[in-house]
């Protein structure tokens, strides 16, 4: 393999960000929220900053590393999964199905 | 009107019959029964055909120009990228404000997003002007292919924006029924998702 890192690099960021999108969700679930206009704003501006840090750490990735194209991939693909989930709620196609049954 | 009411249950459904007596109600305007989940499928089928447009443009980027790379302004990069993922922020805390029927907050997130989109718009161009590669080279072709569709969609999400935020002042929408909002809002996050790809495809790969 010619770069070993992503050996670790690629589970590590995988782990990591099923971590940070576990993390949002207990954390969204953790509290008793106030209200629930509090609980969207805070659940988009976490995404919010996951989608800053990993931008941050796709950009340092590409200055640092020579071939991060498969890191880039992954971090990409998080980002979107977060917006997607976050932003777009795009389980609420499900659960406007299940409302209409 | 009588007779198309009393004829709908022949027709075969409470639903049409339904979508006739309330769109001529009280009210006098359009008062359609609403089907979120059709509008929420319609809208996320769309999102999956212009997926495939934008992932053509996205192979065709490493078909053309492999893993190299022109020179690009990686600070601008990176400071559009920020902007674009800032603009998904108000504007979905804009649509958080309209379902909580709070409309100068809504109209304020609305205004900053279409702020952002501007901006973000900006920056393509100015990097389109002083881009150091030609429209003929493979990189060129593929970088001003991918920004230029892209930016199509960031100025027709702005101009859609902007319609919201006219309506809005003029009292449309509520806590209850802001599918418009919602609609043009994700349309905006799906930009941002495309955005995503994008930007490591053009700026920090090779």
């Amino acid at each position: 393999m010619e770069n070993p890192e992503l050996l670790f690099g690629v589970p590590m960021l995988i782990i990591g960000g099923l971590g940070l999108l576990v993390a949002i969700e207990l954390l969204l679930a953790g509290e008793a929220p106030k209200s629930k206009a509090e609980t969207a704003v805070r659940a988009g501006i976490m995404a919010f900053v996951g989608l800053g840090a990993a931008t941050i750490g796709e950009y340092f990735l590409a200055i640092e590393m020579s071939q991060p194209m498969v890191l880039l991939i992954v971090i990409a693909v998080f980002k979107a999964a977060l917006i997607v989930q976050f932003f777009m709620h795009v389980m609420r196609v499900r659960d406007a199905h299940a409302e209409e049954e | 009107m009588a007779a198309i009411t009393q004829q709908t249950p022949a027709l075969g459904g409470a639903a049409v019959h339904r979508a006739v007596v309330s769109h001529n109600g009280a009210a006098g305007h359009h008062d359609e029964p609403q089907r979120p989940a059709m509008k929420q499928l319609g809208l996320w089928l769309f999102f999956v055909s212009e997926s495939f447009l934008f992932a053509a443009l996205l192979t065709a980027r490493f078909y053309l120009a492999g893993t190299g790379r022109g020179e690009v302004n990686q600070l601008l990069g990176l400071g559009i990228t920020s902007i674009l993922l800032l603009s998904s922020l108000t504007a979905y805390l804009s649509e958080v404000s309209i379902a909580q029927g709070n409309r100068g907050a809504f109209l304020l997130y609305l205004f900053l997003t279409i702020v952002l989109g501007v901006a973000f718009a900006g920056g393509v161009a100015f990097e389109w002007t002083t881009a150091e590669f030609g429209r003929s080279e493979p990189y060129g072709t593929a970088f001003f292919s991918m920004t230029g569709l892209h930016a199509s969609h960031v100025v027709s999400g702005v101009g859609m924006l902007g319609l919201v935020y006219y309506l809005g002042m003029r009292g449309h929408f509520s806590a209850k029924d802001h599918w418009g909002v919602e609609a043009v809002v994700k349309y905006w996050h799906f930009v941002d998702v495309v955005w995503v790809f994008f930007y490591p495809a053009l700026y920090l790969i090779g």
